[in-house]
């Protein structure tokens, strides 16, 4: 059996060498930038110090991980990152379909091209500018918003004073910036649904409604199915960029809107410990990884073509 | 705390502050140590110092690294300073930038990577005390320092050696000369004579000068701040002016941690900032400040505004400007352009004092792994302690970056500041003997006048250079530092709710992040440091 599997193995790749060796890169990329750094986890058992590095520093237990919980934040910070990401990936995706479905609908090609590249547009600019585009709009004493309220007589907001303000704004400023990133995908996708299913239907009298209820979301929901998985796979990992450049030090919204990697980053921004850093980041993966497990587990007893692995 | 602990809370106030040193311009006679190397320098040949037993037959290249930018002029400089080394000891040296902007990033990666290096600016600002508990530094023996930087150890107040100390041990070489600079705030004199606001001579008498901007004056904000370095000074001038002078014992190294004691108190005790013997005197600043907030008198996107109060002042936008001693100086030049006048008033605690810098502020460390530190000390001497060095990598290359007007220094002609491709003090290297240096010639006499009176300002602090050792404490001391960001900043702000109430939560997280536990340890380790420095 073993051997069968071994001269498969060899087999397999001498066949198709040529595809093989196309991977080739992508392999060596994932192999430095993904699998090796992943033995520097040792760190976050370990005192580190320079002269040791990484591999000879002595071991420390789970000290590292102490700094995490003994914050009285573990919790809350968990918390906040796993219901930002639900919601974010929630409508992330919703919007994504729906804007590709949209796109897909839309007969005339110069709209459709340049609808797009607006909605892309955001993709390309980063968190820095974005904050500075908050700010600009909605500071308190001279932001577009307050000075138009003000003209006409209101009373203005004070924006960075207010957690609530931010539950909504941050998921909306979330699905700006990759809704136009994610209606790519999907719409690739929906490109490649077999036109003669759409022919079909006309002629059986479907309506544009019926069309996209009955034959596009079912055909999307593998690609659905796999995009959500992947981003389930990062659901601990908080958009630090955004948390950060958008909230900075804010201690007035931070109870809303702390998430893991802003509370690391400024608990150890002071003491530059690398040890502590990982323990963070180790805590991090392990719950992805668990999470990950239970939903693919989840869709396979469901669906089990679609499930990842 | 005062600052944040963001690096670049520091970053920038050294920068601005280092645009003009302390002390210039005596002129010290070039003692016999500048022939420590040489046997004879009539003769012109150079001849290495047999009798010291320093082996310089071997030519040696040394790397280190400076924070800043890279300046246009640097390349001319080094070239010009490795000609100059190359012919005294045999050595050349290549310099790098960690920009300010990378510093908290890359400072402790810089170390920790396999990169060839030999020294490294530091200071208790930055991450002098955390890098030396990693194992970064070399360890530095006084007799090291005697052989190798006899000029250095000449022109060190012995002070400085003790103030360096980590557990006993030296991990850098600190400069001879520390800054001399109190804290300032700048106001609009014209203004306040167009409202007839009575006089402004100290802290306490602003509010009715900013009460009249608020009124008067709609596209002002009477107090703006940035989110990264003057956002605590509106609370602690406040602090200061009516009470005592607390600092936060980690406020130059790692932020905030609640443990605050009096500048001016000689034995230094320990309070939390919730203990009864200090919290009225925050509550009645923080009471202020609320107030303050509440009225419009500061701006109320402090935490998300980068620009800083000296910057909005400078454009009209504001009318304060927070800064010290140091970096009042481009006041003066910038707004004699704009046609105003302004008054300069120290920020000082009740009694008039503000904490001196220490030593430890500028200096370098030579980093464990470099082959050569013996040639580094050298080199490094030479360009802290010997004139021509010194005067080279502070204001460039003569005839090209400055001249030398009536014993003072000045742009050539066709050069502006703008244009001038090495602009003084930005080139980094803050630990040379500043002494030696000789002065600007744009200084006016309102800012001469500054510098004296901070002279007499500024007062010893028991913990200048206090540098505590966390190796032990760094659950806690990470975790306070989070709890001071959260609770304590908008309380400096006023944007609180309700300051009593602000106070206790923040009592309350200091104490379940493990402030006991820290505390414990300070005292333990200042108790310490203490005896050090009278020994």
């Amino acid at each position: 059996m073993k051997s069968r599997i071994n001269g498969g193995f060899f087999s397999e790749i001498y066949k198709n060498k040529v595809l093989y060796l196309m991977f080739l890169p992508v392999a060596l990329y994932f192999i430095i930038f993904a699998y090796v750094p992943m033995g520097g986890i040792i760190l976050a058992f370990k005192e580190f110090n320079i002269r040791g590095g990484i591999l000879f520093s002595p071991w420390n237990g789970i000290e590292n991980f102490r700094f995490f919980f003994a914050s009285g934040k573990a919790w809350q910070v968990t918390k906040n990152t796993l219901e930002y990401n639900v919601v974010f990936l929630a409508c992330y995706t919703f919007f994504s379909i729906l804007t590709a479905i949209m796109i897909s609908e839309i007969s005339n090609k110069w709209f459709k091209k340049i609808a797009q590249s607006f909605m892309f547009l955001p993709y390309f600019i980063s968190w820095v500018v974005v904050a500075a585009f908050i700010y600009n709009f909605f500071n308190y004493d001279y932001g577009l918003v307050n000075t138009l309220i003000k003209n006409v007589g209101g009373q203005p907001i004070d924006i960075y004073a207010e957690p609530a303000n931010w539950v909504i704004l941050l998921p909306v400023l979330y699905v700006w910036k990759w809704v136009g990133f994610g209606s790519v995908l999907y719409l690739a996708a929906i490109m490649g649904i077999d036109q003669e299913c759409y022919e079909a239907a006309t002629i059986d009298g479907a309506n544009m409604f019926q069309k996209i209820t009955k034959i596009t979301l079912p055909l999307l929901r593998p690609t659905i199915i796999v995009l959500v998985l992947m981003g389930v796979g990062r659901i601990l990992r908080g958009e630090f960029d955004m948390f950060y450049n958008i909230i900075g030090n804010n201690g007035i919204l931070m109870d809303a809107t702390d998430i893991i990697d802003t509370l690391v980053f400024r608990s150890l921004m002071g003491t530059q410990d690398f040890g502590m850093a990982s323990a963070a980041g180790f805590y991090q993966s392990v719950l992805c990884f668990v999470i990950i497990l239970i939903v693919n587990g989840v869709v396979r007893k469901v669906d089990n073509e679609n499930a990842l692995f | 705390m005062r600052k944040k602990k963001s690096l670049c809370a520091y970053a920038i106030p050294i920068i601005l502050s280092l645009l003009i040193l302390s002390g210039c311009g005596e002129e010290v006679p070039n003692t016999d140590i500048a022939t420590f190397y040489k046997d004879s320098e009539a003769s012109g040949t150079f001849q290495y110092n047999t009798k010291a037993g320093i082996d310089m037959s071997a030519k040696v290249k040394i790397t280190g690294y400076l924070i800043g930018e890279r300046l246009p002029g640097m390349n001319d400089v080094l070239e010009k300073l490795n000609e100059k080394l190359l012919n005294d000891i045999n050595t050349t040296m290549e310099i790098n930038y960690i920009r300010w902007g990378d510093l908290q990033s890359k400072y402790a990666l810089v170390l920790a990577s396999g990169e060839d290096l030999d020294w490294i600016f530091t200071g208790n600002w930055a991450y002098y005390g955390q890098e030396a508990a990693k194992g970064a530094f070399l360890e530095i023996k006084q007799d090291m320092v005697r052989k190798y930087m006899p000029r250095h150890y000449k022109a060190t107040n012995p002070q400085a050696w003790k103030e360096g100390l980590i557990g006993g041990k030296l991990f850098m070489i600190p400069t001879s000369t520390p800054d001399i600079k109190v804290n300032e705030v700048a106001i609009r004199e014209d203004l306040r004579q167009k409202y007839n606001v009575p006089e402004v001579n100290k802290w306490l008498d602003i509010e009715p000068y900013l009460e009249a901007i608020k009124k008067n004056e709609p596209d002002m904000i009477p107090i703006s701040v940035d989110s990264a370095i003057d956002i605590t000074r509106p609370f602690f001038y406040q602090l200061a002016a009516t009470s005592k002078s607390y600092f936060d014992l980690f406020f130059a190294t790692s932020g905030g941690s609640g443990i605050v004691s009096d500048t001016d108190d000689p034995e230094g005790k320990l309070f939390k900032i919730t203990d009864p013997e200090v919290i009225n005197d925050y509550k009645n600043a923080a009471y202020k400040i609320k107030d303050w907030y509440d009225k419009g008198y500061i701006n109320k996107n402090a935490f998300s505004n980068k620009v800083r109060s000296m910057d909005s002042f400078l454009s009209g936008k504001s009318s304060i400007a927070y800064g010290n001693t140091v970096d009042m100086q481009n006041i003066f030049n910038k707004v004699n352009e704009q046609g105003w006048k302004v008054k300069i008033i120290p920020g000082l605690s009740k009694k008039g004092t503000y904490p001196q810098d220490s030593h430890i502020n500028n200096g370098f460390a030579i980093v464990s792994k470099s082959k050569n530190p013996e040639r580094t000390m050298m080199a490094m001497d030479l360009i802290m302690e010997e004139p021509e060095y010194n005067q080279l990598v502070y204001y460039g290359i003569e005839g090209k970056n400055y001249v030398i007007k009536n014993g003072k220094i000045a742009l050539p002609d066709g050069v502006t500041s703008e244009t001038n491709t090495f602009p003084p003090d930005l080139a980094g290297f803050w630990f040379v003997n500043k002494n030696l240096l000789k002065c600007p010639e744009n200084w006016n006499d309102e800012y001469i006048q500054l510098r004296e009176a901070a002279k007499k300002q500024i007062a010893p602090y028991a913990y200048s250079a206090f540098v505590p050792d966390i190796s032990n404490i760094k659950t806690e001391v990470s975790n306070l530092n989070q709890v001071v960001v959260q609770y304590f900043n908008p309380i400096n702000l006023g944007m609180i709710k309700d300051v009593d109430e602000a106070f206790d939560v923040f009592d309350e997280r200091l104490t379940s992040a493990g402030f006991d536990k820290v505390m414990e340890e300070m005292k333990h380790q200042t108790d310490e440091y203490k005896k050090e420095l009278m020994k």
